[in-house]
């Protein structure tokens, strides 16, 4: 046995990017611990993160460029040099933008994130606005929500000044298992939880309130807490008369919500949702925290987020000391992320459909449908496909876009892992792990980090960027910043924050910005809110630009699902909640983990025994799940965590993927989410 | 002397410590591998909660008292039980006394189970359970 070398790296399994103290020995990844002394993290792992060997030597790795030589689907690949991959690649691409334009092609990131900047630099330059990203089913409506009120990108909370914390569907434990130890240490600091989940999970069980709400009712329950806080007069006079626009409507609204009202639609008793609004607007400085998708997989998800929001203008918690604070943390500047716009000359795919998405720009189009848009060649069409991670279980009705993405001239994945959207490709090219590759992090609080590469890449596997340097190389499309190699290209990261890529990789624990800017409170003080009105706009005029064309609402508007959904309750009487997070599972990518894939049988249908007991399926048993888009068997699992009436599935197994029972055009109005977390189904015994 | 302490109700089910496990005694081929944890459902029906826990190995050492065949044993250094599979018989009667139920058996019905890390402990490194534990569920404590 060799010697073993410890390097400082990151995992990137999931989007969360936890640092890592990585164990090499002769060459190869033997084992993986959690970087100690870093903020938000104190040496822990996740079960993901920790099964990091099977994830780097996983037999499903893609090693060489693979190039399709069956029909389409076939799954039959031969290899072929990066030569002819990179020429392949601009022929084709070149091709498809002489003969279609450069709208008819669409640049896609899935996951890892980490390269967006630069696969948006290619699209800007090869002059397609259809840059896309997995964001269009997750997280980017929930920026898209707080952006209509406060203009400027989500607020998290000071959780070190916050007196009480506001969890409103987030299971940290499972979905951020690294920050148990900040929960926790709220705890002990006597920190008031209230947590709003349809589950008593183990987060919720640690809270002081737990509002058990029937999934997709946010927004009832959120309007119901500010009608109680309105009309005890716990709210923030003064930052409501000097910073809220749209109070009296709101006002006016939020008193269709009594908390005996707001019982009966979300099934929270009144007592505590009166309780939980007293807790948050009396005991401050109070802070919320977000999540990234359960709000917003709703087909109201939107507004009902826009409902939770308003509470943190309504209390004068924005931007104050233990409340949502736009820097709660020192902050250097860097480049890239964030600082990229996307190319907006030609109407962009989405556009059409969700107006709102482009005026509260996020700086990728939005692709929910992209489906659609291929198979009906409408806005106009589409042929060919770059990508890089594309995951079609991303997508409600999956093998929808599957069979469209058969459809196209040219599709090419770059991908780790062999995954069902690579089988469908012309071309798949083998990408780095974060383990194969350098990477230039930026971190909470100014703070910087160089990933190091602790293996050599496996066959011949390659970083996304320097893959995306060389194809624009070949075609000719010569960028500023990409033209200079990927040394450059962290260094021009790093630049704005007065630090070398050299001092950094000397300094593997991390490195604050040298430029570091000092904690901001009450920013609004010295510039207006970057909304049309200048204020916060509960009432959002963005939003009512589209009242008579799409139907947007500019008040945080409550619409029941189970009315709008056009469904019949009585065919299919329980709601469908797909995708609540597991700790073991990351979408579909880690079922290809045997360690993580049998800890529990998959797919598994967590069902209350009570509705085991009404539909005789017997706890272990094989079950049908069938929607009215489609139908899937799982193993029942009894669950009393969650409410009777209730059916939870973790999505993306290849073995059945309860995305498929999402029908592809149940999606928010506003923000084209797909309403993962509250369609319908029936079970059947098998 | 190590003392190894495993608290259920910090424990969040979370399935690191689990993993964590396989992936120390194992090689990321081996998919079948088990880990010296075991996975269990605590309900509490009243409350309506429910959750995973993953109780491993406390090195109590009951198990030590009832082998008949001296295949269970604590090594001196760090006071680890242990076991010694040549010895074995397979007689099961550690199974019937382990209080966290996690002394499992091979193929051929040899006693298998947590060895505290061992081999990391003497590097200076935690065992791999505790090493990624978030909670605190999982302790060692000198004593």
């Amino acid at each position: 046995m060799g010697e073993t070398k410890i390097v400082k790296t990151s995992c990137a399994v999931c989007g969360a990017c936890c640092e890592i103290d990585a164990y090499v020995e002769d060459g190869k990844l033997v084992s993986v611990e959690g970087a100690k002394n870093t903020p938000m993290q104190e040496g822990g792992m996740c079960a993901k993160g920790v099964a990091a060997a099977q994830f780097e030597y996983n037999p499903e790795r893609i090693l060489y460029p693979m190039k399709r030589i069956g029909e389409k689907g076939e799954g039959k690949f031969a290899r072929i040099s990066w030569d002819e991959a990179y020429d392949m690649i601009a022929e084709n691409l070149l091709k498809v933008r002489r003969e279609y334009g450069p709208e008819a092609t669409v640049f896609y990131v899935g996951y890892p994130k980490w390269f967006r900047p630069a696969m948006l630099r290619f699209a800007n330059l090869y002059g397609s606005p259809n840059f896309c990203t997995e964001s269009s089913t997750c997280f980017q409506a929930a920026a898209l929500a707080w952006k209509s009120i406060y203009g400027n990108r989500i607020c998290g909370p000071d959780l070190n000044n916050t007196k009480t914390l506001l969890i409103w569907s987030s299971n940290l434990y499972h979905s951020k298992t690294t920050t148990s130890g900040s929960y926790q240490a709220l705890k002990k600091r006597g920190v008031k939880i209230i947590d709003v989940d349809p589950r008593h999970t183990v987060t919720a069980h640690d809270a002081d309130l737990h509002l058990q709400l029937i999934p997709g009712t946010d927004g009832a329950l959120a309007l119901s807490m500010a009608q109680v806080i309105i009309e005890e007069d716990l709210y923030d006079h003064d930052f409501v008369e000097n910073y809220v626009f749209g109070f009296e409507e709101y006002r006016e609204y939020v008193q269709k919500f009594p908390p005996e009202k707001a019982e009966k639609i979300t099934g929270v008793p009144a007592d505590k949702i009166r309780r939980a609004a007293r807790l948050y607007a009396g005991n401050g400085p109070a802070s919320l925290m977000f999540s990234a998708s359960p709000i917003v997989h709703h087909i109201s998800g939107v507004q009902n987020y826009r409902a939770v929001f308003s509470l943190i203008a309504l209390t004068g918690n924005y931007d104050v000391e233990g409340g949502n604070r736009t820097q709660p943390g020192p902050f250097s500047p860097a480049n890239e992320f964030g600082k990229v716009k996307r190319y907006d000359g030609k109407e962009a795919i989405g556009q059409k459909d969700f107006p709102a998405w482009f005026d509260l720009p996020c700086q990728e189009a939005q692709c929910t449908r992209l489906a659609d848009y291929i198979l009906e060649e409408d806005p106009y069409p589409i042929k060919a496909v770059f990508s890089a991670g594309m995951n079609h279980r991303m997508w409600p009705k999956p093998g929808h876009l599957l069979e469209a993405l058969k459809k196209l001239d040219f599709y090419v994945n770059t991908d780790m892992f062999w995954s069902d959207a690579s089988t469908v490709a012309d071309l798949v090219l083998p990408a780095c792990t974060s383990y194969e590759r350098e990477e230039v992090q930026t971190k909470p609080g100014g703070r910087f980090f160089f990933s190091n590469r602790v293996v050599e890449p496996l066959g011949e596997a390659k970083n996304d960027i320097e893959i995306i340097m060389e194809v624009m190389k070949r075609m000719g499309l010569e960028d500023e910043v990409l033209a200079k190699g990927y040394d450059a290209y962290m260094q021009y990261i790093l630049e704005p924050s007065g630090l070398t890529l050299e001092e950094l990789k000397a300094h593997p624990e991390g490195m604050k910005g040298k430029n570091l800017y000092p904690p901001a409170v009450k920013t609004y003080e010295r510039e207006p809110f970057h909304t049309p009105s200048g204020k916060v706009e509960i009432r959002s005029l963005v939003l009512e630009r589209y009242k008579d064309t799409h139907g947007y609402s500019g008040l945080p508007v409550y619409q029941d699902f189970r009315e709008i959904a056009g469904v019949d309750q009585k065919q299919y009487p329980l709601i469908l909640n797909t995708g609540s997070r597991k700790p073991q599972f990351f979408h579909s990518r880690v079922y290809r983990m045997p360690w993580l894939a049998g800890i529990e049988a998959e797919p598994m249908v967590e069902i209350h025994p009570e509705d085991g007991k009404k539909y005789g399926i017997e706890d272990g048993a094989k079950v049908r799940v069938v929607s009215p888009a489609g139908e899937m068997t799982g193993a029942a699992a009894y669950h009393v965590g969650g409410k009777p009436g209730v059916v939870y599935i973790y999505h993306g197994s290849p073995h059945g993927d309860a995305n498929e029972l999402i029908g592809k055009d149940y999606l928010d109005p506003i923000s084209g989410f797909p309403g993962f977390k509250s369609y319908f189904c029936r079970m059947e015994r098998v | 002397m190590m003392k190894v302490r495993f608290d259920r109700n910090t424990c969040t089910g979370c399935f690191a410590c689990y993993v964590a496990c396989i992936a120390e005694h194992h090689g990321p081929e081996e998919a079948d591998a088990g880990s010296f944890r075991r996975v269990e459902k605590v309900t509490d029906l009243a409350a309506g909660f429910q959750k995973n826990v993953c109780p491993g190995c406390i090195h109590c050492g009951k198990c030590i008292n009832v082998c008949p065949s001296g295949a269970l044993y604590r090594e001196e250094t760090y006071g680890l039980v242990l076991a010694d599979k040549e010895k074995c018989t397979g007689c099961r009667a550690c199974e019937s006394v382990c209080p966290m139920q996690v002394i499992r058996f091979d193929e051929d019905g040899k006693a298998e189970k947590c060895d505290g890390c061992i081999s990391r402990i003497k590097e200076g490194r935690k065992p791999a359970c505790k090493s990624v534990c978030c909670t605190g569920a999982i302790r060692m404590e000198e004593r």
